[in-house]
């Protein structure tokens, strides 16, 4: 799957040069975001939309209404009710910001990985298919990947550090099948700092899943800026 | 004077310009943090607001576009910013750029621009998200710095280490 290729630039930690192929996901969900962190708990809500062509648009709606782009050149966030943008340019060989765990979520895990990588191991568990990656990135060995799958789509998905201590852990809830695309309506995502400490959890819940009409996709939350919109730079 | 006191005082001169070069690098690497925190200077050290309760809105409220935006903290966005920036830092990886560039390893430290994940960013007020993209890449950034600095200081202790070892190895050399 395309969309796996922008997924990769960021996920394993993996800075894959030139520019990615167009992705085929075209999907728009509600959601509600939780993360939990040392700070506390955040909740976010809005929509969603993967949009074809390699874009995700998120329109928030509480606590603070904002429009986010993550374009693969381009990240805008939009303020409506001020009228005003932040903006970050990339450069083609930086991998572009990614809601990491959404895609993780609706990609084929496998497809992730930079190619050099390497199956280790894949057996039957429980009626699962448990598979084991190397990540080697420019024939450097960083790490391993552990997934879980079902019939219906990724259980979890597991990034150690060469030493074993885990990077990013997924866990997906019941899937629903919209399209082509097998969609988790749960995700929770376990981020870690060099060491194995945990430093942040995400907890995803989307509903109302569609796949909106290819001929009139409805782009909420595409940060579509006007020529009065103040703009301001960001370093990315 | 004898010749053995010459060598001697030829010895303790040595000994004396390898203290004084790791007693350098030491108090750098010391001093190099406490230079590294301008956005440290600039927070308030005044009672801090209750904190923020932030949550779908409350039952009846108008929800798109009318939900009223939680109340902005600027020193709580440069502390969560901070936090994260340290917490996000691949120490061990800045510490080896240091360790195998040198120099240029603390350059492309300083340079980088350390990204936060964009979930991070969503649900911000505009205020909130200018302070903490600066704190985060300022604060980023010094950690990069301090990391690297830390892999020249060490690469620079064991090479002095290792010529005081060789030097005092060689005493025919020192003698004669």
């Amino acid at each position: 799957m395309a969309a796996s290729v922008v997924v990769a630039s960021t996920w394993p930690a993996a800075a894959m040069p030139g520019p990615p192929a167009a992705p085929a996901v075209s999907l728009s969900a509600s959601f509600i975001l939780k993360t939990i962190d040392a700070q506390g708990t955040d909740t976010v809500s809005g929509d969603v939309s993967f949009i074809p062509g390699g874009e995700v648009c998120v329109a928030v709606k509480t606590p603070v209404v904002q429009e986010m782009r993550l374009g693969r050149r381009e990240l805008v966030i939009y303020y409506p009710a001020q009228d005003l943008a932040f903006v970050a340019h990339f450069e083609p060989t930086q991998p572009p910001p990614m809601l990491d765990a959404l895609a993780a979520g609706i990609v084929d895990p496998g497809s992730t990985l930079p190619s050099e990588s390497k199956l280790l191991e894949q057996k039957r568990e429980n009626g699962n298919l448990v598979t084991r990656w190397r990540v080697v990135v420019g024939g450097t060995e960083t790490g391993e990947m552990r997934t879980v799958e079902s019939r219906a789509g990724a259980i979890s998905i597991e990034l150690s550090e060469k030493s074993g201590k885990p990077q990013r852990r997924f866990a997906f809830g019941d899937r629903i099948r919209v399209g082509t695309h097998s969609v988790p309506r749960t995700i929770v995502a376990d981020y870690f700092a060099a060491g194995g400490v945990q430093k942040r959890e995400e907890q995803w819940s989307l509903a109302d899943v569609t796949k909106p009409d290819p001929r009139h996709p409805a782009q909420i939350g595409c940060a579509r800026l006007r020529p009065q919109t103040k703009i301001q730079t960001l370093q990315w | 004077m004898t010749r053995a006191a010459s060598v001697r005082r030829v010895g303790v001169r040595k000994w004396a310009g390898a203290l004084i070069v790791v007693a350098v690098v030491s108090g750098a690497m010391i001093a190099s943090p406490l230079l590294e925190h301008p956005v440290q200077a600039q927070q308030s050290w005044e009672p801090q607001p209750q904190p923020q309760t932030w949550g779908p809105p409350a039952p009846g409220a108008p929800a798109y576009g009318y939900a009223p935006p939680p109340p902005f903290d600027p020193a709580r966005a440069a502390m969560e910013a901070t936090q994260d920036a340290q917490a996000d830092e691949n120490g061990a990886l800045w510490f080896f750029a240091g360790c195998l560039l040198g120099v240029i390893g603390v350059v492309i430290a300083y340079v980088a621009d350390p990204t936060p994940p964009p979930a991070r960013l969503m649900g911000k007020s505009p205020e909130y998200l200018a302070i903490y993209m600066r704190t985060y890449q300022s604060e980023g950034r010094s950690a990069q710095v301090r990391s690297a600095l830390w892999g020249i200081g060490v690469v620079v202790i064991l090479t002095v280490v290792l010529i005081i070892v060789i030097v005092k190895s060689e005493p025919s050399m020192m003698t004669y």
